[in-house]
């Protein structure tokens, strides 16, 4: 269509609509999560669908869904350790897919999962962005660790972390608090965000380069840590729960998203 | 917008294939848009790159390489080689990435072919293929990655393609080369020669057009897609095709290739 008395459109202004048109995405969108509004007049099959931020061709992109028994397999995929016997990662029931461990009863037992391969690394201008869901069934009675994590030689994932980014949780505390660890000196803050027995908690990490993590917890910041971060060794996507008393502690964990620049 | 009756320069020919494969604009330094979220809050997100992504929509095909089963040589790939060396195993390395270290005898190799055809061209439909490959001595090496009807017979993914769009190396040679292969009959096309480095990751990257062309790209990883030229003749338009790579030493050492995460994306 033509513009009123036959001018164009400033390049700018252009640009500007090239792009809010490319991205589908408006200006007013607090949470960066825009969702695809058809606005011609077939209302098709995605609308409402959120589709940013969206899953890049061009970066690196790790993803671990619970969606069949492949995605638990403890010899391919998972390195398992546990102390006492419960119930191994098992795949839900459940909306979009879970996978729950239970421990066995007795106090301090636990299990702990590292991915197989070490494939997040912080490089000097290169972002990483982490995306994680959870569930602890009993909050304030564990001791829990969600994040990266260098593999360990010896020891546990909640006690013997040498090189880490993550989120944990200390017996006798429903609160989550955040870590970056290099060479087994931990810069650690408690971000006073308690959670609940049982519910969903999403938590998010957005490493800039080496020089800072932002951690999110539920979409919403949950502090930042400059000090103490890993930038020479490659981490794997790990988890674990330790019972905090004598009676069998659970943890879900859901689709999990590793991104990192190219 | 040109003058009449003049033609487009060969550059912005270029220019022109890369903007519309990546979908951006020339001014991206990155090579891809990202996501900004503008809120008045942290957004975790508002520095990723999102485009080119991939689309609920089309027909998507992805390999990753980040733990064991996506090496699986019995449900995921037909592995052929000669010699024994040390098949594709999942490295520890950012992002992940798989390879495989050929034996030490001159023209040893492995090649892996996806064990199914899930790539085809059709008229009016296009193809986007994504890949990232690594080899320790390019200049001494034969190799081939793309998209190739199947193949098991020894050395035929680098002698014997019949039909196959991607790109190949020849021993002897660092330059990368492009290829359209029909009923084997072939149009390799080394316009906008770029040459592979030592141990070094590329992307590489091409777009067909329907049944009518190839674009092929390649760049280093974070920065801008380089446009390498173009293939119209003997588009394989009638045969499914295997996602497929592989090396062949070309000298008495072990070669080794490295694959990274590589994506299919059709229209639906």
């Amino acid at each position: 269509m033509g513009r009123p008395g036959g001018k164009i459109r400033h390049p700018k202004s252009e640009e500007v609509m090239e792009l809010v048109g490319h991205l589908r995405q408006k200006y007013q969108d607090p949470r960066g999560t825009i969702r695809h509004r058809e606005t011609n007049v077939f209302s098709g099959p995605a609308h409402f669908q959120p589709n940013m931020p969206s899953e890049p061709i061009l970066g690196l992109v790790n993803t671990w869904m619970f969606q069949d028994a492949l995605d638990v397999d403890t010899t391919n995929v998972w390195n398992e350790t546990n102390s006492g016997a419960g119930t191994s990662l098992t795949v839900q029931d459940e909306r979009a897919g879970f996978a729950k461990v239970t421990n066995g009863a007795g106090n301090d037992n636990y299990y702990f999962y590292e991915s197989k391969f070490e494939l997040g690394l912080l490089l000097a201008n290169k972002g990483l962005w982490f995306r994680s869901h959870f569930q602890i069934g009993d909050a304030d009675e564990a001791d829990m660790f969600i994040g990266l994590c260098a593999q360990l030689a010896s020891g546990n994932l909640f006690d013997n972390r040498v090189d880490s980014i993550g989120f944990f949780m200390e017996d006798g505390s429903a609160q989550i608090k955040i870590e970056a660890s290099k060479d087994g000196a931990a810069t650690q803050t408690n971000t006073g965000i308690g959670i609940t027995d049982g519910a969903e908690v999403t938590v998010g990490i957005r490493a800039v380069g080496t020089t800072s993590i932002e951690f999110l917890v539920n979409e919403g910041a949950a502090g930042v840590i400059r000090t103490n971060l890993p930038d020479d060794t490659e981490l794997s996507f790990s988890f674990g729960v330790r019972n905090g008393q004598a009676s069998a502690n659970t943890m879900s964990i859901g689709r999990t998203a590793l991104v990192q620049d190219e | 917008m040109r003058a009449r009756g003049k033609k487009r320069s060969p550059v912005a020919k270029g220019d022109a294939a890369l903007s519309a494969f990546l979908r951006l604009k020339t001014g991206d330094p990155q090579g891809m848009h990202r996501h900004f979220g503008l809120g008045p809050t942290i957004d975790q997100f508002e520095d990723m790159p999102t485009l080119p992504a991939i689309p609920m929509f089309g027909y998507k095909n992805e390999y990753n390489f980040q733990d064991a089963l996506d090496v699986d040589a019995t449900n995921k790939w037909t592995e052929v080689n000669d010699n024994a060396g040390t098949g594709l195993t999942v490295q520890d390395e950012r992002g992940g990435l798989a390879k495989f270290t050929n034996d030490t005898g001159d023209n040893d190799f492995y090649y892996y072919v996806s064990v199914n055809e899930i790539a085809g061209l059709v008229a009016g439909k296009d193809l986007w293929f994504y890949s990232k490959i690594r080899i320790l001595d390019v200049s001494e090496a034969d190799w081939f990655c793309g998209i190739c009807a199947k193949v098991s017979a020894a050395d035929a993914l680098f002698d014997a393609r019949v039909d196959s769009v991607g790109f190949f190396g020849v021993d002897g040679s660092a330059i990368i080369r492009l290829e359209a292969n029909k009923d084997s009959t072939s149009t390799p096309n080394t316009e906008g020669e770029k040459s592979l480095v030592d141990d070094t990751i590329i992307n590489l990257a091409f777009h067909v057009v329907g049944v009518s062309q190839v674009h092929y790209f390649a760049g280093t990883p974070g920065s801008r897609y380089a446009y390498l030229g173009s293939v119209s003749d003997n588009i394989p338009d009638d045969e499914e095709m295997a996602f497929a790579f592989g090396c062949r030493n070309g000298t008495g050492g072990a070669n080794a290739m490295s694959i990274g995460r590589t994506i299919i994306v059709q229209d639906e």
